[in-house]
């Protein structure tokens, strides 16, 4: 009979709730993505959306929280997870999440709601170094997000219509607030929609490569969070990381980057389960 | 809950500080913090110092109604926030001293003494309130960033030192009096070099005292250096420690890290910040800040010299070299995991981390850093999910690697 078990993995950001169920299988070592949910706050109360996505997922794959769920794993704000059995930091979750899409990435960039974060990896998924963009909300998802509001978009077509641009004009990648200007300003001059999303997608992207320079990344780089799945963005990061002639990255993306910390969160779970698991046993015997 | 009990006395302390300052009986001089309040004292004045008197509007959270009061005369608000909140609420005839201290309001300076060693910017402060009062202001400008602080240095210094004496004795009332220079100036030094004992205690495993509670209890060794008070109380504050380190008892007994804490706190967090690390498990047992006000070089029987010495060497005045030598000696002294710099957006010349000085001490010593954005007063400038995020990060690594190497 094989020794596996169901993990759940809860990432509560600042905009979304991402959750995931994994299975792992404690003889091959593998893990395996067995259902996944996103449910965007909006004015909810957290805590409420965690309960619902948990419910839904679990009632999905026909799964008992009681029975089945060897280990629920929170990450980002933990303390709106009750049901949860521990709880671990983000990036370390989005890390390991990294690793699950990318096994050979050297490198995970977390681009999320409210910064992005590029953290060095080995091969474990273990954090060896990382850089964090500063204050200021321009190079986060939710300034994308402001800004497709104030286009008319919705956050989905961000990406695709980044792509269509052909001259596109780059906003100030220092302040979110002149950002929003110039980027009415670019509207009252008449550039198209396209060109104004790929500037903004730019303008984060030049903080993405800053971030992997200070960082002396290595490639290949995994480009996760809610941005990853933005391929405007991805598009636009391959752009100016291959203006530098020195480094030959090599970017690796998926659709389902925004799950990268839930992933991460359940993985350790069940990591931590058989830990403890262990140090029970050693304690029996 | 682990409590220092000498905080009671400090607190009874602080308040007949103030209440001196409104008694009359004495002329008032303003003063910057780390400037020449031993003179000042010689010469009979009771010390007023505006610096402190911003670190109150920061931690009561009241900088950021005032800041703009400042702002509508034409300082930038990007400018140190004790200038413009203290301004500020000048200003507005308001002072949290009416509520915590039942004071009528800032006492007003018969004369005002300034030192550059820390900054420029004391001495705009504290020349618009020269203007304000037409009172004399009297200042020292040492030289700035030294590697190394020479006899001509301290003999320029000397010369600027000697220069306040006419103004202070028109003012007092009273002759220069050494003897009562090199009196005052024992005193400092026995304060000073007890409360650099008390920040020491921390070099212990388990440390009794945190950077966040030295911000509390340098209180005394900022307003009443030069004082008998002052001195006893870090007396009693030592005993304290001492014996906690005996009975092995610290402020975060399961403590997984020791963090170095460089620039200024974040006066209206310090709660909130001293709880994070807490929660995380991370002790903050040093500072370049709360270490500011050992002056170890004062010597009675050379007091112009030593005094001079004394406040051109301190850390906020000298060279990245220097600095980064004085970092290295506190990373050892106190076995220090971590770095965190605040890098104060309205205070330019207590931030360390604008160019490049954290990587290159993190190449050289090992110790990781991190650089949280924030702000002395205006809590505008810092975010305060975004510092978490940064500082559990961050506090994570460090444990993770001393776990698994």
């Amino acid at each position: 009979m094989s020794d596996s078990i169901y993990t759940m993995g809860v990432d509560v950001g600042g905009s979304y709730v991402k959750g995931v169920i994994m299975k792992y299988d404690n003889d091959s070592g593998e893990h395996k993505l067995i259902d996944k949910q996103t449910e965007k706050i909006r004015k909810r109360n957290p805590k409420d959306v965690v309960v619902e996505l948990v419910d839904t997922l679990l009632e999905r794959q026909n799964l008992s929280y009681d029975n089945d769920i060897a280990y629920l794993a929170s990450t980002g704000e933990g303390e709106m997870v009750d049901k949860k059995t521990g709880h671990f930091y983000s990036m370390t979750t989005h890390a390991r999440g990294g690793i699950f899409f990318a096994p050979a990435a050297k490198t995970v960039v977390d681009m999320g709601g409210l910064y992005v974060r590029a953290i060095r990896v080995d091969n474990r998924g273990k954090v060896l170094d990382y850089k964090m963009t500063g204050q200021c909300a321009s190079g986060s998802g939710q300034f994308i997000e402001n800004i497709s509001r104030y286009l008319g978009l919705a956050i989905e077509e961000v990406g695709p219509l980044s792509l269509q641009a052909d001259n596109p004009e780059v906003p100030s990648g220092i302040c979110a607030v002149l950002a929003e200007t110039d980027v009415i300003n670019l509207v009252s001059k008449g550039l198209s929609t396209p060109n104004i999303v790929k500037g903004i997608n730019l303008s984060i992207a030049q903080r993405v490569v800053k971030l992997l320079g200070a960082l002396k990344a290595e490639s290949p780089i995994a480009l996760m969070g809610g941005m990853g799945m933005n391929e405007g963005m991805i598009q636009a990061v391959e752009e100016l990381a291959a203006e530098n002639k020195k480094k030959n990255f090599e970017f690796i993306s998926h659709p389902d980057a925004i799950y990268s910390g839930a992933i991460g969160a359940a993985i350790w779970g069940g990591f931590r389960y058989y830990k403890l698991k262990e140090q029970e046993a050693a304690v029996v015997v | 809950m682990y409590k220092i009990d000498a905080t009671d006395n400090m607190k009874e302390l602080m308040g007949s500080y103030f209440k001196s300052l409104e008694a009359g009986n004495k002329k008032i001089a303003w003063c910057t913090s780390v400037g020449p309040a031993e003179l000042l004292r010689s010469f009979g004045f009771e010390v007023y110092f505006p610096e402190n008197h911003g670190a109150l509007l920061g931690a009561t959270r009241t900088a950021m109604e005032f800041i703009p009061e400042a702002v509508k005369c034409g300082y930038s608000g990007h400018v140190c926030s004790y200038t413009t909140s203290d301004i500020g609420a000048f200003l507005k005839n308001e002072t949290p001293l009416q509520k915590h201290y039942d004071m009528k309001g800032v006492p007003k300076p018969d004369i005002i003494a300034y030192n550059t060693n820390q900054c420029r910017e004391v001495e705009d402060w504290f020349t618009f309130y020269a203007d304000h009062f037409e009172c004399p202001i009297v200042g020292i400008q040492p030289p700035r960033h030294l590697d190394e602080v020479s006899q001509d240095e301290v003999d320029l210094v000397v010369k600027q030192f000697k220069k306040m004496i006419p103004t202070c004795e028109e003012v007092s009332g009273q002759k220069f009096d050494l003897a009562k220079l090199k009196s005052v100036l024992k005193l400092s030094k026995e304060a000073t070099l007890l409360w650099q004992q008390v920040l020491k205690t921390s070099t212990a495993m388990n440390a009794p005292i945190s950077f966040f509670d030295g911000t509390i209890h340098m209180g005394p060794i900022v307003v009443l250096r030069g004082t008998q008070e002052a001195k006893d109380y870090y007396s009693l504050l030592l005993d304290e420690l001492q014996e906690k380190i005996k009975n092995n008892e610290g402020f975060l007994p399961q403590a997984k890290c020791r963090i170095f804490w460089e620039g200024m706190p974040i006066w209206g967090k310090l709660r909130m910040m001293s709880d994070l690390f807490s929660q995380n498990e991370a002790a903050v047992v040093a500072s370049t800040y709360c270490s500011s006000w050992v002056f170890d070089k004062f010597d009675e029987d050379d007091p112009w010299n030593s005094m001079a010495r004394a406040y051109t060497e301190i850390f906020i005045n000298r060279s990245e070299k220097v600095k980064m030598q004085m970092l290295r000696d506190w990373f050892e002294e106190y076995s220090i995991d971590g770095i965190v710099y605040h890098d104060t957006k309205t205070c330019f010349n207590n931030s360390n981390a604008k160019f490049g000085m954290p990587q290159r001490l993190s190449d050289q010593t090992g110790v990781p850093s991190l650089i949280i954005e924030g702000d002395l007063c205006d809590l505008r400038f810092f975010s305060e999910g975004q510092s978490i995020t940064k500082i559990e990060t961050f506090v994570e690594q460090i444990q993770d690697s001393k776990v698994f190497g």
